[in-house]
């Protein structure tokens, strides 16, 4: 089954202030919709208000037909799951529990996390790899792993989206690419995915849909090959910034920025 | 459950009855063990027989002074260490006290009017619980008109930092006007706290109110813990945060309000310990209401006996929860690998 998040002439900022204005995309399920843009422009602006954390200004969110603020909080974490910047929790967990925190919207009694769920978060542990992380502490794990385990929380949602906030951020090279794999996938597997990068790189690894945002605030919206060229990236950007096709060892093409 | 979480929950009891023990034989007036024993036989007897009371010294030492003060120390320490676990939670910050939002002070200046307009205990009481709620409420009012349902952390800090300089005004103005001889010493006393004034009648509404906070907590265990996290996270995993925060410093703040009612101010209790207990935890959340419960109350307990014994006279609780606190909390500041982790991530 296709689920579907429509965005409509969607207008977003804070009270009366329009920092993004006239939105149109829609993501579904197995798509990769990259989000691309200078600092300042709005990205953050555009998740708040799709997850709902500031009211729209004008058109609408719908969620598989269904208005976004028609929603509970707890029905709209079954459907749509946040991975935000991985930063450190003033009070220190087992990474265990904080992924099982991704349950407690399925919680059978309301209260307390079963059988079932601990189950879910032991499976979602083996799929992304980070078993051997069960026992230690949130606060004591490198910030790559803690990526890894906000995925994984977000994963144990078993939501029909994801939206990520800069993923990459804050990781080295090898780490970077490891989210992108399994950001790769989980669209696989059907999951849609909405994501900010800063890097043009990372959203021709993931070849999907890109949304690209200009200082201006013009919004260019399509496939990656069509918008991410190199006199967009450039003005986008502010510097010179040539997109070369290249071939690798094995055969494959893909494009890369130069600057 | 963890096998950790299931051993303190089996030792910690056991501490508890052994200390409980020792609060009974420890005393002015001097029991021995098998006093003890003897007197609890009597008293058992003659209300099964429904013979009078023999109101031996003994018997009265027992029932009217040791045991109802153990019982409020129980429950004034578990409460104290409960609210100030929750606000802890609550304003993601584990430096907070349960007199951040003004609860204490309140209550504070709710028992200088009581001692004031000369009402009787019970009418002290009463003032001192609805000045505590009325400061909390005022904060969370203003927070509520001001920023309507969106305040956040800081909003509550600051504004409780202002409700708290306001009540303590109102302190200093009591005191300012009162009777020196006689109405000036009782608001001094009530502020530094103390349980030498516990009775039946307090460890029953304390008991009460502890019963119902229980019952309002029950399902909360594991939700509390996503308060950890930002606000957004937490919502976006399906909590209602504005609710459940609100829920809960009205909880805190209704727990705070009855201890500085019935015994005064007693300080760093509620900050303390459930530091100690997260230690001791490392990690783990389950039972964590429970377990900082009886943390609280093994340690009021043994404030209270060494208050009652160290000195000819007793020391009023807050000089010795100072004494002992600040250096277990600057043990812990020192100790703390995540503290310094988050100075360095600033």
């Amino acid at each position: 089954m296709k689920h579907l998040i429509d965005i409509n002439q969607l207008t977003c900022g804070y009270g009366q202030k329009i920092v993004l204005s006239d939105m149109n995309f829609t993501v579904s399920s197995g798509e990769i919709l990259c989000i691309l843009g200078p600092n300042g422009v709005g990205k953050t602006t555009l998740f708040r208000t799709i997850l709902g954390f500031l009211p729209e200004i004008s058109g609408s969110i719908k969620i598989n037909g269904q208005n976004r603020q028609d929603y509970s909080r707890s029905e709209l974490a079954k459907i749509v799951a946040y991975v935000p910047q991985a930063h450190i929790p003033s009070f220190s967990y087992r990474v265990e529990d904080i992924i099982l925190m991704g349950r407690i919207s399925h919680f059978q009694n309301g209260s307390k996390p079963g059988k079932k769920d601990r189950q879910i978060v032991l499976e979602v542990m083996e799929r992304l790899e980070l078993s051997f992380l069960k026992n230690k502490l949130y606060t004591n794990i490198s910030g790559g792993e803690r990526q890894m385990v906000l995925i994984a929380r977000a994963l144990a949602q078993e939501p029909l989206f994801l939206i990520m906030d800069e993923p990459t951020s804050n990781l080295d090279f090898g780490n970077q690419v490891r989210v992108l794999e399994q950001v790769k996938n989980l669209s696989a597997q059907n999951i849609g995915i909405i994501m900010t990068t800063h890097s043009p790189d990372h959203v021709f690894y993931c070849s999907g849909d890109v949304l690209l945002i200009n200082g201006n605030k013009k919004v260019n919206h399509g496939h990656v090959r069509d918008i991410l060229r190199s006199k967009d990236l450039s003005r986008t950007f502010g510097i010179d910034i040539e997109v070369v096709d290249i071939e690798k060892k094995n055969g494959d093409r893909r494009q890369t920025c130069v600057i | 459950m963890p096998r950790k979480i299931s051993l303190i929950l089996f030792i910690l009891p056991l501490v508890l009855l052994a200390t409980i023990l020792l609060s009974l034989i420890f005393g002015r007036y001097a029991m021995c063990l098998t006093d003890i024993t003897t007197t609890f036989k009597e008293v058992f007897l003659s209300l099964i027989n429904h013979i009078p009371l023999n109101n031996s010294n003994n018997e009265i030492v027992l029932f009217k002074v040791r045991l109802p003060r153990i019982f409020m120390a129980l429950l004034c320490g578990g409460a104290l260490a409960l609210a100030g676990h929750i606000y802890q939670k609550v304003f993601k910050n584990p430096l907070v006290s349960p007199d951040i939002l003004g609860a204490s002070s309140g209550a504070g200046f709710g028992a200088a009017i009581g001692v004031l307009l000369q009402l009787n205990l019970i009418g002290t009481q009463i003032t001192a619980f609805f000045f505590g709620l009325l400061a909390t409420g005022l904060v969370l009012f203003i927070g509520q008109v001001l920023y309507k349902g969106r305040a956040t952390v800081y909003v509550f800090i600051l504004l409780g930092l202002t409700v708290n300089a306001v009540m303590n005004a109102g302190i200093s103005l009591s005191k300012y006007i009162a009777d020196p001889y006689d109405d000036l010493t009782a608001i001094t006393f009530m502020l530094m706290g103390s349980l030498s004034k516990a009775d039946w009648y307090q460890v029953l509404t304390l008991l009460l109110i502890l019963i119902a906070s229980a019952l309002f907590l029950r399902k909360d265990v594991f939700r509390i813990q996503l308060l950890s996290l930002s606000d957004d996270e937490a919502e976006t995993l399906g909590v209602n945060v504005s609710h459940l925060r609100t829920r809960l410093i009205v909880i805190a703040t209704l727990l705070t309000s009855a201890t500085v009612a019935t015994c005064g101010i007693i300080g760093w209790v509620g900050l303390i310990v459930p530091h100690m207990v997260r230690k001791l935890m490392r990690g783990h959340w389950q039972h964590q209401f429970i377990i900082t419960w009886f943390g609280g109350a093994l340690f009021l307990l043994l404030i209270d006996d060494l208050a009652r014994n160290i000195m000819s006279t007793e020391v009023p609780l807050s000089i010795l929860t100072a004494v002992l606190g600040a250096p277990i909390f600057l043990g812990i500041l020192f100790g703390d690998v995540r503290l310094s982790k988050m100075e360095e991530n600033k």
